[in-house]
């Protein structure tokens, strides 16, 4: 148990990171997106455009917070709180590198750690689902029920897919399967799992292929259609940081986390995370959106019975050999 | 034993803080200049047509109550996962039969065409 | 007093007041997020005793799924009553407390069901172990539940398909779809289920 200062300033510090992270991913995502379709993407706001999400922060810090009339006023103005707190919450139980001593790079280290992280994240949909009923328009709703129904679907395979980890480690401390990892990632032993558990995160955090609760193309901004200013950026945070939660479980549980030669451990972590992020970027750059029915029926017809099968192969393997 | 998670209690408290001093700062900030057109809901532009409450199709409804079944059924494979290796044959055997009986209901969806979304 | 005993009044209190709130609020989905809240309070209440799993199980199950299918199906129904109450939940609150037949009638039912169990409380003998004070208990509980507690288990299996088969039964259409029932279709199963 470290003293309740040094918790503060590591709370703070981790928020204050989350948000740095948040602001650099969305101009880098701008950049390589850029890059991709052969523009330069930001390039204004100071060199390389790295003034940029300081310049997007302020303007919408100026931005007037309308509530459309018809709007359930609570749940409207508590939605995108929700969404924002869950997605920053997640990240209390991840750790980014060894405890040295008893100074642990995390916050918590309960004994069900994946649990509780799997439990937090569980609620992510609540902000997006009670951001699009209180709007009271067509578009949020229609876009809430879709990133609704196809959070929970995929978050199916998702925890299903996990389980394999969880045999091999025989735990669901994040530090134990870390140390688990120590000679070989889990991604050697469980390919198939990994990529069952990429799929859904991407799916998870509503990223292009898989974006169709915003699609602006048909349902012009989804769920977040009549939020503003702040509470829309509430709205961007959230997804952007889930993809950060995401990208670290990845991280943590099949490419051995921390482990690698030569650098220092919080360095091959943060270099892993970015490699994620990354190909989260690349996919939006690449593949075109799904159609909602294969979206659904790729779920649970392709994703959830594959994940079952490796599951009981993968006890099998560990029983019997 | 509530001292365990005292940090995730101070972690949740500064989370709260920052959203909450971010949208204080903000309400100082931004102007506020309602009226009724800016407050219609959104509708590219033309004027509503009805409410925004539809009435949506069922189906919604059918895939969450399937989740359900699912999610608790994926609740009993963390403990399982755990101690697989302790348990051995034994283990393996339960969780094929338990499986099995989901995978059931699984098929029985698949060919009643509920997991069809058209 | 020690840090649990705080913690466990303050979940104790956030849990009784949003279940008040739960049947005292006109709104549905207002009602369906102080539920989840009430979840959220009990599975506090688990971590304070030590029980990480069943925590985390009440949260997944009880807020993340049961909570979540309550809010699909106010979603998903077109309930014009919703809007009626939309606004003004404290004052309705008080109103509620005011009423005699929404305010007094519940309180007394629930202070006559607390001293009931404050009687059966103090008269019984609990066979209680204090929680371990470190270690996984889910190793503990998976030891448990898939030796000693097997046949509970699999019969949870067979319960959940019964779930299944419910699900599917509500909701099995015909392979020929009358026309016209593509978009908006199916009130009556609707307004069964919206509730």
């Amino acid at each position: 148990m470290e003293a309740w200062w040094l918790l503060l300033v590591k709370s703070v510090g981790l928020v204050l990171l989350l948000f740095l992270i948040f602001a650099y991913l969305m101009l880098f995502e701008r950049k390589f997106l850029g890059f991709f379709q052969l523009r330069h993407g930001p390039n204004r706001t100071g060199p390389w455009g790295l003034l940029q999400p300081f310049a997007d922060a302020v303007k919408l810090v100026f931005k007037e917070d309308i509530i459309p009339a018809s709007a359930d006023r609570l749940i409207y103005r508590l939605a995108p709180m929700i969404s924002l707190f869950v997605a920053l919450a997640a990240y209390v139980v991840i750790p980014v590198a060894p405890s040295s001593g008893s100074f642990r790079w995390g916050i918590a280290d309960p004994n069900a750690g994946l649990l509780l992280l799997l439990a937090i994240l569980s609620l992510g949909v609540y902000g997006i689902a009670l951001g699009g009923w209180a709007s009271q328009g067509k578009y949020t709703l229609l876009g809430a029920l879709r990133s609704t129904a196809q959070a929970i679907s995929y978050e199916l395979a998702m925890a299903m897919s996990l389980v394999g980890v969880l045999i091999l480690a025989g735990s669901v401390r994040l530090d134990d399967i870390v140390a688990a990892q120590a000679r070989v990632p889990f991604i050697v032993l469980q390919p198939v799992g990994a990529l069952i558990f990429l799929i859904c995160i991407v799916a998870e955090t509503n990223r292009a292929p898989f974006d169709l609760p915003e699609g602006e193309t048909e349902l012009v901004g989804g769920y977040h259609t009549e939020y503003s200013g702040l509470r829309f950026a509430m709205y961007y945070m959230a997804e952007y940081i889930n993809m950060i939660v995401m990208a670290s479980l990845l991280t943590h549980l099949y490419l051995g986390g921390w482990h690698g030669p030569l650098l220092p451990p919080v360095v091959w972590f943060a270099l892993k995370v970015a490699a994620v992020l990354f190909l989260f970027i690349w996919l939006r750059a690449t593949l075109p959106r799904f159609r909602y029915d294969r979206l659904m029926s790729f779920g649970w017809k392709v994703l959830l019975p594959l994940a079952a099968l490796n599951l009981l192969v993968t006890a099998a393997v560990v029983v019997l050999a | 034993m509530v001292i365990n998670y005292l940090e995730v209690g101070i972690f949740a408290l500064v989370a709260v803080a920052f959203v909450a001093i971010t949208l204080a700062i903000g309400s100082l900030l931004r102007p506020k200049n309602p009226y009724a057109n800016k407050l219609a809901p959104y509708e590219c532009g033309e004027i509503p047509v009805g409410d925004g409450q539809v009435r949506f199709h069922i189906r919604y409804y059918i895939f969450a109550l399937v989740f359900l079944v699912f999610d608790v059924e994926i609740i009993f494979l963390y403990p399982w996962a755990v101690v697989l290796e302790q348990l051995g044959l034994f283990g393996l055997v339960e969780m094929l039969i338990f499986l099995g009986l989901l995978v059931v209901g699984l098929v029985y969806a698949w060919r009643k065409k509920v997991l069809r979304w058209v | 007093m020690s840090l649990d005993l705080i913690s466990f009044i303050v979940l104790g209190i956030i849990t009784l007041v949003s279940g008040y709130l739960v049947v005292a609020s006109a709104n549905l989905m207002h009602a369906a997020l102080f539920l989840g809240l009430s979840f959220v309070g009990v599975a506090g209440i688990y971590l304070v005793l030590g029980a990480e799993f069943l925590a985390a199980a009440q949260i997944l199950i009880y807020v993340g799924a049961i909570t979540t299918l309550i809010v699909f199906g106010i979603m998903v129904s077109n309930l014009q009553d919703l809007k009626a109450g939309g606004r003004g939940v404290w004052a309705r609150v008080v109103r509620n407390l005011a009423s005699f037949r929404r305010g007094l009638v519940p309180l007394v039912a629930a202070a006559g069901f607390a001293i009931l169990m404050l009687v059966i409380y103090r008269q019984s003998l609990w066979p209680a172990e204090a929680p371990p004070a470190s270690g996984s208990n889910l190793a503990t509980v998976g030891r448990l539940l898939f030796t000693e507690y097997v046949v509970p288990f699999e019969i949870a299996s067979v319960i959940l398909l019964a779930a299944v088969l419910g699900a599917v039964a509500l909701s099995r259409r015909d392979d020929q779809p009358p026309a016209g029932s593509t978009g908006q279709a199916a009130p009556a199963a609707e307004r069964k289920e919206g509730r």
